[in-house]
């Protein structure tokens, strides 16, 4: 057995050709719908708004609002505070909102525009102003979306609780099993939930199964519902739905918080944060994605609520097995391609060898070198099972690197966002859209990968997607291998002839892939 | 008024100036003042022509659809351009947001390089931030010629956003360098997001840029007698490729189109035309003045959306070049072409008559589509634009009244003379003059105005709240706009299209475009969800009277 391929030497250092990340304002303005009667504004120049609405209208379907101080040169120069005070003025006057979400962009940041200054002195300018303000530096060049998420909850918590509100009578836990007896002792046995960045449809979920097993919670961020609104007679100018800012400041006096989450930049975890202002003590789980993520979710809660898992959720669960026996024939000739933001490939990744689909390439765009930390062991003892002898899991990663590793390591599926659509038509490679963005197809918001449900809606796309191809190529395939072969003049080779896996080759669309052949590890 | 829709009644249920007082209602003074100075109720029986503000800044807050330097510079003027290879300097998300987002459709034969499907960026890190970029851009363009070794691109374009003006990295001299260093053209365009109020100011500077370092360069003449330059057109859903095969069919020849599927080796021979046709006036009169200034190659405004506005445009094109038998030709093509569509012309009319339109837009295709509306009786009763400027809205004799305020006194504007061997009079001066006088659209823009209705309303940068307010009280039957605005109108009952993309329909321009329009439009107004989620304001009774206090 050779050596899986996990360390790759880039072959592009300084130029990023087609990239599978987004910036940081993306990531707070998403998390930032997650609270009710909350609107954002962009501190800087006004295309970083615009760009953002327009990608995530075209994701989720909705109408999006962020507004901008629009800064010209001249605020670049001189500073730009009177046009942030004006715009948040502006905003209060026509759109009323409880909360604003003041977040620096490139331009306010690189000029040192200090936010938390500023918005002072904006207080003190309005001293009866109700509305609650939160400042979040998010340039462009730190982190990505992913990180924009947590940064924004982090944020937010930190605006909103005060230190040392952790009055109550509780003890410090760290394990699951410590849950139920530790917490006994807390009057209030409220459960902070903190969801990364899931579709709206995922997070619907999530408060479906507290509700299941009667949990009393507080679920941040809930986008569920502003971002996948149910049609209304009259257009609400302000997200009405999602966390409330009263249940925000609850969380500091909760029993426990259980973070979903895989792989957090230090200091970016929103649970560590309430850990550390009021002693709330936490569990992180990886989100509820495949078998054994959704059942250490359900033992959590099961613990923390002393319920038995609700007899629908048991038979969910069987339908899953169940499912994956349908399966398992197809999938195991699966070789994955997972690309997305790092707790998207690491799930995926993992639902995917449950199922037996190796993934020969998992590559997220942000900078992450954990994911190859977290998931190497089990990647490695899926590929020996079927004889894979290279494969890749690799950060920092754009669609040049991804389009070149997906060809060398032969991958015949490719699973993440819309953005993968050109490698797909090129190489004629199966897609699954199951994150975001997904801008030409429809129903991103509604996408399904959390829980029994979720993960089967998903494996059943990658079954078909795989069997969509066999079906069309099963036949072809196997003609020129065992039939046109015998059937060929000696004197007239054809390739198919003398290299049937070259023949095979052949009939991809011959759409030249521009990336070199780079040596890779 | 030439061209103005004759009324039999008022499109709206109540004139534009109500309708504006009642918005403006919402703002406080400051905002009302400056809001109302954005707002025209067309009135063509006053004694001075109506007066817009556009091109100013917008109000900070308030959820303006408008966009930033960089988004006209890259994502609209150079981004079509499929040789060229376009890095983004800057941070990544600017770069990712203009990778595939505008429909400019591309193709390239066998052997030609298309790098439309392609974003590259210098994904600009903290630390490049705080110890300059310059040397990563440096290398990533030496990257980017080793990964398109052959065919090679013909130009490197680098395009800097916001944090590279601030940090005071020399896009110009690294440019400079590459070019030596690797023999291929680099190009820096400084067009940082800050820049001016909109994305206007990209387009200027993408124009500069290009008659500086791209048109001219190469003198290899024209194959056939009648040849010209489409400026303007971005290929949006393939309206390029429309427009070309109707002068093709007509005999002219098509040097070079700015930029939709354009390409560096048809652009830099652009000056061997004869012609410049313009249709959008907004992103490219910069280009269509300066050729003029330097090579004397006179332009014509045009406009290939709209069925009648095709054929006046073909005609016009026709009598520019004044040859009897290219008239012929033209007339024969417009024939033909009329005859072809008739039949789905009069079902369309019949079906989409009387209804009324919205158009919120950037810079030329509100105007543009009140046109073709027309053509199947469609009213307009709202027409905006995101970026225009004054000249757009009221025509181009107000330029020399045009106040220059200190945010576009900041985008460079060029003063060019004759260049020398290649300035070359297409005319004698007297048959110049001449064709000015009988054209109307010679070397001149009439402007939106002149078209509009009386009572209508034009809107310059029309925000989030005043969209939602007008709506409701000038209730048009279809909102045309951008992505951003789309769902807030359709989910409150509003039929919507995009027009800044086609929703992966086009081409809309010329004869079959505007049947292809036409069917789209029916398809949207006449589709079964509506009759199930008729908004409330719909069935109101539109209020004339005073209540309470008011």
């Amino acid at each position: 057995m050779k050596k899986p391929l996990v360390k790759e030497k880039d072959a592009l250092v300084s130029l990023n050709v087609n990239p599978c990340k987004q910036c940081m304002p993306l990531g707070v303005a998403t998390a930032a719908y997650g609270l009710r009667g909350c609107l954002t504004i962009f501190h800087g120049s006004q295309g970083c708004a615009t760009y953002i609405r327009r990608h995530m209208a075209t994701h989720y379907n909705e109408p999006i609002d962020i507004a901008s101080s629009s800064l010209t040169e001249q605020g670049t120069v001189y500073g730009g505070e009177a046009n942030l005070h004006k715009g948040i003025d502006n905003l209060l006057k026509l759109y009323k909102p409880e909360v604003i979400c003041v977040a620096n962009t490139c331009l306010a940041e690189t000029i040192g525009e200090d936010l938390p200054a500023m918005l002072q002195r904006w207080r003190e300018k309005h001293p009866r102003a109700r509305v609650q303000l939160v400042a979040v530096p998010a340039p462009g060049y730190i982190g990505s979306q992913f990180q924009g998420h947590f940064r924004f909850l982090t944020a937010l918590l930190r605006t909103v609780l005060p230190a040392a509100t952790a009055a109550v009578d509780r003890q410090p836990i760290a394990t699951s099993q410590d849950v139920t007896r530790s917490t006994t002792s807390v009057k209030n046995r409220q459960l902070n939930v903190i969801c990364g960045p899931a579709s709206p449809a995922d997070i619907r979920f999530i408060k479906r199964l507290l509700t299941a097993f009667k949990i009393k919670a507080v679920l941040l961020p809930d986008y569920s519902d502003n971002l996948d609104r149910p049609r209304l007679a009259a257009y609400d100018r302000l997200p009405s739905d999602g966390t409330t800012l009263a249940q925000v400041r609850r969380m500091g006096s909760a029993a426990h918080t259980l973070e979903l989450a895989s792989l957090l930049a230090p200091g970016d975890s929103p649970a560590e944060a309430l850990q550390e202002l009021c002693g709330v003590p936490y569990t992180r789980l990886n989100p509820p994605v495949g078998l054994r993520d959704i059942d250490a979710l359900l033992a959590f809660l099961s613990d923390f609520s002393g319920q038995p898992i609700p007899a629908e959720l048991r038979a969910e669960r069987g339908r899953y097995l169940d499912a994956m026996v349908d399966s398992h024939k197809y999938n195991a000739e699966g070789r994955a391609a997972i690309f997305g933001d790092p707790d998207f490939c690491y799930s995926t990744a993992r639902m995917c060898v449950e199922q037996g689909i190796v993934p020969v390439v998992v590559a997220c765009g942000s900078p992450c070198p954990s994911l190859k930390e977290r998931l190497i062991d089990e990647v490695e003892e899926v590929a020996e099972r079927f004889l894979v002898d290279k494969w890749i899991i690799t950060d920092a990663a754009d669609f040049g690197d991804i389009e070149r590793l997906a060809l060398k390591f032969k991958a015949n599926l490719l699973i993440g966002s819309s953005d993968g659509r050109r490698i797909a038509e090129a190489h004629n490679l199966p897609l699954v859209r199951c994150t975001f963005p997904i801008h030409d197809h429809i129903g991103g918001q509604r996408v399904r990968t959390y829980g029994y449900e979720g993960s089967l809606s998903l494996i059943d796309k990658l079954t078909n997607a795989l069997l969509e191809r066999k079906e069309t190529s099963f036949r072809p395939a196997i003609r020129a291998e065992f039939y046109d072969a015998v059937q060929l003049e000696p004197a007239a080779p054809s390739i198919a002839a003398a290299h049937p896996a070259e023949a095979a080759k052949s009939v991809q669309p011959l759409r030249p892939c521009n990336l070199p052949e780079t040596a890779a590890g | 008024m030439p061209g103005v829709l004759e009324l039999e009644k008022p499109l709206t249920p109540q004139p534009a100036d109500t309708a504006i007082e009642k918005v403006l209602d919402s703002y406080e003074a400051k905002v009302f003042k400056n809001r109302k100075k954005h707002m025209v109720s067309v009135d063509h029986t006053l004694d001075t022509p109506q007066e817009i503000a556009a091109n100013v800044r917008t109000i900070p807050g308030m959820l303006t659809h408008r966009g930033c330097c960089y988004a006209g510079c890259k994502g609209v003027v150079l981004g079509p351009i499929k040789d060229a290879l376009t890095i983004v300097h800057g941070p990544i998300g600017c770069s990712f947001y203009t990778w595939g987002t505008r429909r400019h459709k591309g193709r390239s034969d066998a052997g030609e390089l298309n790098l439309v499907p392609y974003c590259f960026s210098t994904d600009m890190r903290e630390t490049d931030i705080v110890f300059g970029g310059e040397k990563k851009l440096f290398k990533a363009i030496e990257e980017g010629l080793e990964l398109f070794g052959d065919p090679k691109p013909s130009a490197v374009f680098i395009c800097s956003t916001c944090p590279v003006g601030l940090i005071g990295d020399d896009i110009n001299a690294v440019a400079a360098r590459a070019e030596e260093a690797f023999g291929v053209k680099t190009v820096a365009f400084s067009c940082e997001g800050y820049k001016g109020v909109s994305q206007s100011a990209g387009h200027h500077i993408a124009n500069n840029q290009l008659i500086r370092r791209v048109i001219g360069e190469v003198d290899e003449p024209p194959k056939t007698k009648f040849s010209l330059n489409i400026l303007g057109e971005y290929n949006i859903g393939g309206d390029s490729w429309e427009t070309e095969r109707l002068l093709k069919r007509c005999g002219i020849e098509v040097v070079s189109v700015m930029t939709g599927d354009g390409s560096i080796t048809e652009i830099e021979r652009a000056h061997m035309a004869d012609l410049n046709i313009v249709q959008c006036h907004r992103s490219i009169n910069y280009i269509a003045e300066m050729m003029h200034d330097q090579y004397a190659t006179p332009w014509l405004k045009v406009n290939f959306v709209g069925i009648q506005a095709t054929i006046k445009s073909l005609r016009q094109i026709a009598e520019y070049y004044g040859d009897a038998e290219l008239t012929q030709r033209v007339e024969e093509v417009i024939a033909d072409e009329l005859a072809d569509i008739q039949e789905d012309l009069d079902y369309l009319k019949e079906r989409l008559s009387g209804k009324t339109a919205a158009l919120y837009v950037g810079g030329s295709r509100s105007h543009h589509y009140q046109q073709l509306l027309r053509d199947f009786g469609v009213g307009t009763v709202i027409a905006g634009y995101e970026f225009a400027h004054r000249d757009d809205y009221e025509g181009r004799e107000v330029i020399p009244d045009i106040k220059i305020d200190a945010d576009s006194k900041n985008i460079e504007s060029l003063e060019l003379g004759p260049v020398e061997g290649k300035y070359r009079l297409r005319f004698p001066e007297a048959k110049l003059d001449e064709l000015k006088s009988n054209i109307d659209s010679f070397e001149y823009y009439e402007g939106m105005i002149k078209e509009m209705p009386n009572a209508t309303l034009m809107i310059d940068d029309l925000n989030h709240f005043e969209t939602e307010e007008f709506i409701r009280l000038l209730k048009p039957d279809v909102f045309f706009s951008g992505i951003k605005d789309r769902y807030v109108l359709q989910k409150s009952g509003v039929a919507s299209r995009q027009l800044h993309s086609y929703d992966y329909q086009g081409p809309y321009a010329g004869f079959k475009g505007a049947i292809n329009f036409g069917n789209d439009l029916l398809m949207c107004l006449y589709t079964p969800i509506w009759e199930m989620i008729t908004p409330p304001w719909r069935s109101e009774p539109v209020l004339t009277g005073t209540i309470g206090g008011e």
